[in-house]
């Protein structure tokens, strides 16, 4: 009855034989072998290819939505390179003509207090462009400036009434 | 049924092999391909998953061939390798359900990577009743029990060898052939009676 039942048990998996491959699959094994020989293949079986998918997309998400939070939290001072024309940068606050005007204008929008010199306001991406203006005698020029909390400052020179703007458009 | 081919050519072809001989590459491929496809299939009872296993199974062969000390014993080595990465597969598949929190069960392991049940590139008129019964019954057994089960009853092998093989004491793949058999006997008589088959 051992036997027999041997007999079966072998029988049986003669049987049974695993699902046939085509010549085809096999070509594509032997061309994943032989072009990629120190690495392990690109696997066949969908799960993998799930996985695969999956983590893209989880990596892709972490990084858009690291850009994003690294927009949200971007410094909202001073204008982008890209934005405002390269600045004629003067270097030290004794250098720059009107800065008693700037001081006023700055101290009207930034709440600092009064007798701190430009030098210490922080001042920076100074600019200075001359203007034309019919019958005026000598050179103007008008002075624009940044302070740390990005409030565009704008003078004329020689002195003139000072205004502000702040970033966004609006003027004080 | 070990080779085709005799051991002198074997080794003739390990040994270009060895040396970077993508022919004789090929040739080792196409002569134990299926073999060794069959052994993975046995295990994991899944056509796509038995596929990756081949060409992981060569791959590590091609890649560490200079390891291989005796070439006699080739394809010996060659099916260690393979149903030892067909178990660790047939393992993970089963850790990836326990952690999505569901319960192993090897029947439902299999639907799940093959949803035909009986492989996507074969008919159901090509598996007789008896095949689908043994089918059945291995779908209820460990990967281990498979891998012992299929060297031991379709490769031929001996006790002895099944235990060089998988690299485990003889007295386990004693058990674990038992409980195989039992198991597998309980499921042919239950769809087709002893009696009636002999």
């Amino acid at each position: 009855m051992k036997e027999k039942n041997s007999e079966l048990l072998k029988q049986a998996w003669k049987e049974a034989p695993p699902p046939s491959v085509l010549p085809g699959e096999w070509e594509t094994i032997w061309s994943r072998l032989v072009g990629s020989p120190n690495r392990l293949p690109v696997s066949r079986s969908p799960r993998r290819w799930l996985q695969a998918a999956a983590f893209a997309v989880v990596f892709l998400a972490g990084v858009g939505f690291g850009l994003w939070g690294g927009w949200l939290v971007r410094p909202a001072v001073g204008p982008s390179s890209s934005s405002v024309e390269q600045p004629t940068i003067l270097e030290g606050g004794s250098q720059i003509p009107g800065k008693g005007t700037a001081t006023l204008a700055a101290l009207s929008s930034t709440s600092i207090p009064e007798g701190i010199d430009i030098e210490m306001l922080g001042l920076r991406d100074v600019r200075m462009e001359a203007v034309e203006e019919p019958g005026q005698e000598g050179r103007r020029y008008r002075m624009t400036a940044f302070t740390p909390r990005g409030i565009k400052i704008v003078w004329n020179y020689p002195a003139d009434e000072p205004e502000t703007h702040s970033l966004n458009g609006g003027q004080s | 049924m070990e080779a085709a081919i005799s051991g002198a050519e074997c080794e003739g072809l390990i040994a270009r092999a060895r040396r970077g001989d993508q022919r004789a590459w090929r040739e080792l491929f196409e002569r134990d391909r299926e073999r060794i496809y069959r052994v993975a299939y046995r295990v994991l009872l899944d056509r796509e998953e038995a596929l990756d296993t081949v060409q992981e199974t060569f791959l590590k062969a091609f890649q560490n061939l200079h390891r291989l000390s005796d070439d006699a014993g080739w394809f010996a080595w060659l099916r260690t390798i393979a149903v030892n990465r067909a178990m660790d597969r047939s393992r993970r598949r089963g850790r990836l359900l326990r952690w999505l929190g569901r319960p192993v069960d090897e029947q439902e392991l299999h639907c799940i990577s093959d949803p035909s049940g009986t492989g996507s590139a074969r008919s159901v008129a090509e598996v007789s009743e008896l095949g689908q019964a043994l089918h059945a019954a291995l779908e209820r057994l460990s990967p281990r029990q498979r891998a012992v089960a299929s060297l031991y009853f379709e490769e031929g092998l001996s006790a002895v060898e099944v235990a060089c093989a998988l690299g485990l004491r003889l007295g386990t793949v004693k058990t674990q052939l038992f409980r195989a058999r039992q198991r597998i006997q309980r499921h042919l008589e239950a769809f087709r009676p002893l009696e009636e088959l002999l």
